[in-house]
């Protein structure tokens, strides 16, 4: 592991690792390494930005390793790894990844010898979490990636249970693919709706904001997450284009792609419903729910019609965010928008199928 | 009986196909082609999946006119069949068969000519290309199918599976439906009883004695 893992990640880096150690160790003194030692290993809130900046580094290996693991050179040794026991697999990978995060274990050790000098042990504490959480936390995705490459690795006993008793309902494949197969942009999408949702929320009592202010926020967090819209498309019409050769009418395939795209955004539609502002309003929160999902119906609908055309999706997609933008700042009520989105994409729909 | 009229189907401008008039009725039809030539954009066309100029119909109903009463008419299987890794074909089965209306007999039945029954619940992920096949051949019979294209459809699968595919071609064939056979192997290994052969050459579709 440590051969086809970290080896490979050094002999890449070793330029821009030269360059730190030239810059860390070439200008600076003993006693001026000690001294920022000390005040890493004193102060928590300096530790916790030094480790967001390690982190960085950690990204990087995790990205590096996911590349080198679905490299079809390194096939033959990955299948002779899950060969052995998971206990066995977990301990080659961790020592694998312990020996890429030596540089930043070296510097973290460096640190809690001072902090251990002056008793700061809540300090030596955390950079000893730290220290394994790096380890482990990359060594679960990397098996969760082995288990994609190996196809005989990636059935599970209770999915095989499953798949035995029940069909996947079709509504399901979509939301399904993506925690498979797209899982980090599913969880950005996700954190950043939901950071936009709540801060929207917050920020509502700030202020004398009135309803725009939340159809506003609510218009943006699903407008940022039209990734997911655009991988439904792809979904559909790449992945399995045999969808296009089934017999359903318009609203039956209206309705199964808002139920996809309905189940894809569910964290959204919690959080709305869980920090929703105007107590007892539910009429309006109900709209709110609709706006958001007919955004992301309009914006699938949007990029069938130009056919993936990106220049031209971004060119239509500016165009109709900042016009919503603007007739929601004038007042137009949320349930215009709502008819308007649901009304375009019934129309591309209609249109899908007939090649107009 | 398979109306084409005025078809053109281009990729930028590069013309692909052309085909001003074919009229087919109940038979089963072999087009054949160099790599590239067009017969898979022809299915895709006919079978609704890509878009096209000219006008398809079969048993009085136009594709684009109406799409939904076509699609009910028209199977598919591709050369190299390719599904969602994280899907089984027990799930493409449970969708297609509702959405097509097949009963649960023709389900058991294809189930058992193909013999997929061992692995048909474990995901696309785990299939070797034969079993890829297989499966996409089984999903073209599902439902009432009065038009069945099949793309290259003896490749890769196993002798007995070859056997049973040409029985089952030959038993829908008397049933009613018409066959479009992409293939380039020859007619001694399919055994099909082909009414007419096509090649499709520089863009036209010519009838091939």
């Amino acid at each position: 592991m440590v051969k086809m893992l970290a080896l490979p990640f050094y002999r890449a880096h070793a330029v821009f690792l030269v360059l730190v150690y030239l810059i860390a160790f070439g200008f600076l003194r003993n006693t001026e390494h000690i001294a920022i030692a000390t005040y890493f290993s004193a102060n928590t809130y300096m530790l916790l930005l030094l480790m967001l900046l390690w982190l960085v580094y950690y990204v990087r290996t995790v990205f590096y390793c996911r590349a080198l693991i679905t490299q079809s050179d390194n096939f033959y040794w990955l299948q002779q790894l899950v060969l052995f026991g998971r206990l066995r697999q977990v301990a080659w990978l961790s020592f694998a990844q312990f020996t890429i995060n030596l540089p930043i274990v070296i510097y973290s050790i460096f640190i809690a010898v001072q902090g251990m000098i002056l008793k700061h042990w809540d300090n030596v504490l955390l950079i000893f979490i730290f220290n394994i959480i790096v380890i482990f936390v990359p060594v679960i995705f990397y098996l969760r990636v082995i288990k994609g490459v190996i196809p005989e690795e990636n059935v599970s006993k209770l999915g095989n249970w499953f798949a035995l008793k029940w069909a996947k309902s079709r509504a399901l494949w979509f939301p399904l693919y993506m925690l498979h197969y797209k899982p980090l942009p599913l969880l950005m999408s996700k954190l950043l709706s939901g950071f936009i949702i709540i801060t929207t929320f917050q920020l509502y009592f700030t202020d004398a904001y009135d309803w725009r202010f939340l159809a506003i926020g609510i218009f943006i967090a699903f407008y940022l997450s039209s990734i997911l819209a655009y991988n439904y498309l792809q979904f559909e019409t790449e992945q399995m284009s045999i969808l296009l050769n089934v017999p359903l009418g318009l609203l039956q395939r209206s309705f199964q792609q808002l139920i996809s795209l309905f189940l894809i955004t569910l964290p959204e539609y919690l959080i709305i419903v869980h920090y929703w502002p105007l107590e007892g309003n539910f009429m309006f929160l109900l709209q709110f729910l609709f706006f958001g999902l007919s955004t992301l119906w309009m914006l699938h609908q949007l990029m069938w019609h130009i056919n993936f055309n990106l220049k031209k999706l971004s060119a239509h997609d500016f165009l109709v965010f900042v016009f919503v933008i603007i007739l929601i700042l004038f007042s137009v009520p949320v349930f215009v928008f709502i008819m308007l989105f649901f009304t375009y994409s019934l129309w591309i729909n209609f249109r899908w199928y007939r090649f107009l | 009986m398979l109306n084409i009229q005025s078809y053109q189907k281009s990729y930028g401008h590069h013309l692909v196909l052309e085909i001003k008039n074919l009229q087919l009725s109940h038979g089963i039809y072999w087009i054949k082609g160099e790599n590239g030539s067009g017969k898979s954009t022809l299915f895709k066309s006919i079978a609704g999946i890509l878009s096209f100029s000219g006008s398809i119909s079969f048993a009085s109903f136009n594709l684009k006119k109406q799409p939904v009463a076509f699609r009910k008419l028209v199977n598919y299987t591709e050369a190299e069949p390719q599904f969602p890794l994280h899907l089984s074909l027990k799930d493409l089965i449970h969708y297609m068969a509702k959405a097509k209306k097949a009963s649960k007999l023709q389900q058991e039945e294809l189930i058992e000519t193909f013999a997929v029954q061992h692995y048909m619940h474990q995901p696309f992920r785990t299939y070797s290309s034969g079993m890829l096949k297989k499966s996409g051949l089984l999903l073209a019979f599902l439902g009432f199918a009065q038009l069945i294209l099949l793309d290259e459809p003896f490749i890769t699968i196993d002798q007995n599976a070859m056997m049973n595919l040409t029985q089952l071609i030959i038993d829908y064939h008397k049933n009613g439906s018409l066959f479009l056979v992409a293939s380039h192997v020859e007619n001694k290994e399919m055994q099909l009883p082909f009414s007419q052969k096509f090649l499709i050459k520089d863009a036209q579709m010519h009838e091939e004695d």
